[in-house]
């Protein structure tokens, strides 16, 4: 059953999520045509182009690319909204009728919803990280110049050993670990940002009236306790690794990453609840 | 085993000023046509809602089949709600599909000559549909699975005469003579005809349990008569 969940929950987002993915690609696309600008072309050659329809290009530039952070940045929060809204639609209004009289249990409705939903939000995600990495290759371009950028990679790769060592030596970083830990984090984080928020919004529902308003009540509440919580943690970690920048980021980055998994489990659990034991569909 | 639904001291209180169902102890037989009827805010809804786990009782418990309400009765019971609960932009035929997935019992066979003898085709997406269509097309869905209770909230309120005929001879001829079906309507003259008993409910008590039969034996009226003089305002 939990096959079959998970099948209608994907055709139920995949044409939303592949529209916000277009929409990436294209801006993308904009961010690239942006660096095309006399401005660009200047830093490399340093000849510089007079004349106002090169300012005017300069500002359309400058203004282009404003809107790609302001896109992207749209992007990943249009997706936790729609993903969110798309929650509370077939869960708590009419459309939750069908669902909650399905025979399944309520643990495998929540994780289809779950899985479904932070696998999007990751593609997104990582659309976004792949958006930024070659825009950033592109300015990089723009103002070293092709033959240039290319001696840039051929130094890099084989000075790739002293970087590591040089982390470790000044900030007491192991970058490959970094890198890992950091890849595992942003892989399980979409799900762990989802799992939080789908659990505020079934707290709404504990709520005889302003059910909406309460779950985004619930949301800030919870929000206020985890930084709370982990600044409390940071402080007292900070006493200790005060002696190493390095360890001091590190250790405080996977605390908050850890306070926000525990809370996933506990608002997992408040969701569980109040979809079993305190359904109470309007 | 005859009984097949089991409420015992069944209670569901908003607050403490809006008591929706208080204290109704009942056991439903199957192979019967049940009408639940009553005045507006009697607690039909609430009962028929919570015979399908979407409300959680205040108080009391209720069986089907023996068992508490979860995974294992939603398996047999079959639920029409009082409103439109299927995703606009899907396709009838998308929702007969999901309907085969999640239910064991459901016929798409069966469904498909329903909507053929309706005149709806299946290829049409819900959000085009007349509010009457929808509500047909729910029926339908619902009838088309072999369930052991169905529960009907207001089934014919939203549709033509001559369509309610089609809708009573499809709730008579689409149950196994093993299941009940539980409708609550306000057009009792309708569908008096189709019922065996008929359960009164007033501010969410019980007032009344009994057969049709013995309501047109012991007082001389038809339901929906004997209905207007209990209800009298």
């Amino acid at each position: 059953m939990l096959g079959k969940l998970i099948k209608y929950e994907w055709k139920s987002v995949y044409k939303v999520g592949c529209l916000i993915l277009g929409a990436v690609v294209l801006t993308t696309l904009m961010g690239w045509l942006a660096f095309q600008s006399p401005m660009w072309r200047e830093m490399e050659t340093g000849i510089s182009y007079d004349g106002v329809m090169s300012d005017w290009l300069n500002i359309v530039s400058g203004l282009t690319l404003l809107l790609y952070v302001i896109l992207l940045a749209g992007a990943s929060f249009g997706t936790l909204i729609f993903l969110v809204v798309h929650f509370y639609r077939t869960m708590y209004t009419d459309e939750g009728y069908l669902i909650h009289t399905l025979p399944v249990t309520k643990h495998r409705i929540l994780v289809s919803k779950i899985l479904v939903g932070g696998l999007w939000m990751l593609f997104v995600a990582l659309s976004i990280l792949l958006s930024v990495f070659l825009l950033c290759m592109t300015m990089l371009s723009a103002i070293l110049g092709e033959q240039e950028m290319a001696m840039f990679w051929r130094e890099l790769v084989p000075h790739m050993d002293e970087l590591f060592y040089m982390m470790r030596e000044e900030l007491d970083v192991d970058l490959a670990v970094w890198l890992a830990v950091g890849a595992v984090k942003l892989i399980i984080t979409p799900f762990v940002t989802l799992t939080i928020l789908f659990g505020a919004v079934s707290m709404g529902q504990l709520f005889g009236k302003h059910r909406v308003l309460m779950a985004i009540i619930s949301y800030i509440c919870i929000d206020m306790a985890i930084r709370v919580v982990g600044s409390v943690i940071q402080g007292i970690l900070m006493v200790f690794l005060y002696e190493s920048v390095g360890r001091y980021i590190r250790a405080a980055t996977d605390i908050s990453f850890l306070i926000n998994l525990a809370a996933a489990g506990v608002l997992y659990f408040v969701s569980w609840h109040v979809t079993s034991k305190k359904l109470n569909m309007a | 085993m005859n009984e097949l639904v089991e409420i015992v001291g069944l209670t569901k209180a908003y607050d403490a000023q809006h008591i929706a169902v208080n204290n109704i102890t009942l056991t439903l037989p199957r192979g019967r046509i049940i009408g639940l009827l009553g005045p507006n805010g009697s607690g039909k809804t609430t009962l028929m809602k919570m015979l399908n786990g979407l409300l959680t009782p205040t108080q009391g418990f209720l069986r089907i089949n023996g068992q508490n309400v979860g995974v294992e009765t939603k398996a047999h019971v079959a639920y029409l709600p009082d409103r439109t609960y299927l995703a606009g932009g899907k396709k009838i035929n998308e929702t007969l599909n999901y309907f085969c997935d999640f239910y064991g019992d459901f016929s798409r066979e069966k469904a498909l000559g329903m909507l053929q003898n309706l005149g709806i085709d299946p290829g049409t997406r819900m959000n085009v549909l007349s509010k009457g269509t929808k509500e047909k097309v729910q029926l339908i869905l619902v009838m088309s699975r072999n369930a052991d209770l169905y529960v009907l909230d207001e089934p014919i309120a939203g549709v033509d005469p001559a369509a309610r005929d089609y809708i009573l001879r499809t709730i008579i001829n689409n149950y196994n003579p093993q299941a009940s079906v539980l409708i609550s309507t306000h057009l009792i003259g309708d569908i008096e005809q189709v019922l065996d008993e008929v359960i009164f409910m007033r501010y969410g008590s019980l007032v009344l349990y009994t057969s049709v039969d013995n309501i047109r034996a012991q007082h001389g009226k038809s339901v929906d008569a004997y209905f207007r003089e209990v209800f009298a305002c």
